[in-house]
């Protein structure tokens, strides 16, 4: 396009109004939220399954899984405070920089491009502590930055990565199985289940435990309230397979909790009466339900 | 790889907090590209500025509303920049007093002027005019597939469609826009080059 860009001035006051009404929405008291990102054991958010599946693949490899191959050694440092860790330059090859970060004290940790990690004083020396981001690789960058306040102390370990997606697997009756990824979900579904082994969850069960399937029916918000209302709080348990589809290994756990973003406690407020109509294109806001899936999912594992 | 937007979720977070800055950079960050692809829509840069911004105050209106894809809002936010664009008139009301108040620079001299910029801006017109042919869905699609390259998955959870659904759909979007194009035959403009290509 020919030299497109937004007027200057234009950007910078529609900048500045909406951070004034962000601001203004600031809640009077913050509302404890739950941890999304605490280390691999609470899992929110549909969808979230393949997104994050990057993180830790090179340690074992589902199919359908990215598979990380590592072309440089790692880097390892440990840090108090805001810091740049230096990885040199890119070995031919690299895809995405693959990076663990430990937090070896309480306190925000972010990444850059906005992700951050929350590590609170019971997570440390923890599994809890741990988290793991592949992050594409930009041309010319050669580093990490890991903003935080100057007291918290972090480990990381960072090493160029060429990562690419495998093929989901097929049963002996012929059912896909593997990772969630960007093909959409195989047949069955890759996860730790809560006792700690690895299995599979049926897609179809995984879809009717976690609202995927219901939100497809409903034909009123009337009907879309009374649905989320019945599920608040209540935990859904689906089976567990190994990879006949046949034996039951454990179970995998979704909890239907209010509102987006692991805020816990009471419904949005514009979720508590029914609007009267939808306009055209507009879907009913209150299917925030955000499931919050126990056990794991199958890509993510701390090394160690 | 999915991960690559997986930064806004914690600027999300923040934001709902209340903590402007967070925004601010969620803003900085998704701006050109809601810009480009409002402008795509439209084919002019004053109706871009405005969808822009009507698009940026509906994600912090509908907030509770925002589906995070794959760790982005961008999917949502896109979305919602094409029904801002097809519903010029309805998003401009609710916002005009703002839109009006908002300072933007006058461009100097005339853009027809320049040949070259006459050509871009009639390929552009052209563009938006087919697009404005296909159904929203379809126009979600092919924005957020074609245009936007996100995958069949993301734009397929942020539109509520399965995989295949959103894949097959897109296939008939793309023929639709290809026919659309080609039916604009008084400005000799092949189809563009990536509706050809098939996406992952």
């Amino acid at each position: 396009m020919n030299q497109l860009h937004v007027d200057n001035v234009f950007s910078d006051a529609l900048r500045a109004e909406l951070i004034t009404r962000v601001e203004k929405a600031a809640p009077a008291r913050v509302r404890k939220r739950t941890r999304l990102w605490a280390g691999t054991a609470v899992f929110a958010g549909i969808g979230l399954l393949g997104g994050v599946g990057a993180t830790a693949a090179g340690l074992f490899v589902t199919p359908g899984s990215p598979q990380v191959t590592p072309l440089a050694s790692p880097v390892t440092e440990t840090h108090t405070g805001t810091a740049t860790v230096q990885l040199g330059p890119p070995p031919e090859g690299t895809t995405g920089i693959e990076m663990q970060l430990r937090c070896l004290s309480p306190g925000t940790f972010e990444y850059g491009r906005g992700a951050s990690n929350t590590c609170d004083q019971d997570d440390v020396g923890t599994p809890q502590d741990w988290t793991g981001y592949t992050i594409p690789l930009t041309p010319g960058e050669e580093n990490i930055t890991i903003t935080t306040s100057p007291d918290a102390s972090w480990k990381i370990t960072a090493q160029y990565v060429n990562t690419k997606t495998t093929e989901w697997a097929t049963n002996a009756d012929g059912d896909t199985y593997g990772a969630q990824n960007e093909n959409g979900s195989p047949d069955m579904v890759a996860v730790i289940a809560t006792n700690g082994t690895r299995g599979y969850v049926s897609r179809t069960d995984l879809e009717d435990a976690d609202g995927t399937a219901a939100i497809k029916t409903f034909k009123s918000p009337a009907e879309a309230l009374a649905w989320q209302e019945a599920r608040l709080g209540k935990e859904f348990a689906i089976p567990v397979y190994d990879v006949t589809g046949k034996t039951v290994v454990g179970e995998f756990v979704i909890t239907s909790v209010a509102g987006n973003f692991g805020v816990g406690g009471e419904p949005a407020p514009e979720c508590t009466g029914v609007p009267p109509t939808l306009g055209p294109g507009e879907a009913w806001p209150c299917l925030g339900l955000s499931p919050i899936e126990t056990g794991y999912p199958a890509i993510p594992v701390p090394s160690n | 790889m999915g991960s690559i937007e997986t930064g806004d979720e914690g600027l999300w977070r923040q934001s709902l907090l209340g903590q402007g800055d967070a925004f601010g950079a969620l803003y900085d960050r998704h701006r050109d590209r809601v810009f480009r692809h409002a402008y795509r829509l439209c084919g002019n840069h004053h109706d871009a500025e405005d969808i822009l911004a009507a698009s940026f105050l509906e994600l912090w209106r509908r907030r509770k509303h925002v589906r995070v894809v794959e760790g982005s809002i961008l999917p949502w936010l896109l979305v919602t920049t094409t029904n801002m664009a097809r519903n010029r008139a309805r998003a401009a009301a609710r916002y005009q007093r703002l839109l009006n108040s908002l300072p933007r620079t006058h461009e100097d001299g005339d853009p027809t002027a320049d040949p070259y910029r006459r050509y871009e801006n009639q390929l552009e017109q052209d563009l938006a005019q087919a697009l404005a042919t296909l159904t929203a869905e379809d126009l979600h699609l092919v924005s957020l597939i074609v245009f936007e390259e996100h995958t069949i998955a993301a734009a397929a959870a942020v539109l509520n469609l399965t995989p295949a659904a959103a894949k097959s759909r897109l296939h008939q979007a793309r023929q639709r826009l290809r026919a659309a194009l080609n039916g604009n035959a008084s400005a000799q403009n092949p189809p563009t080059p990536v509706l050809e290509g098939e996406r992952p």
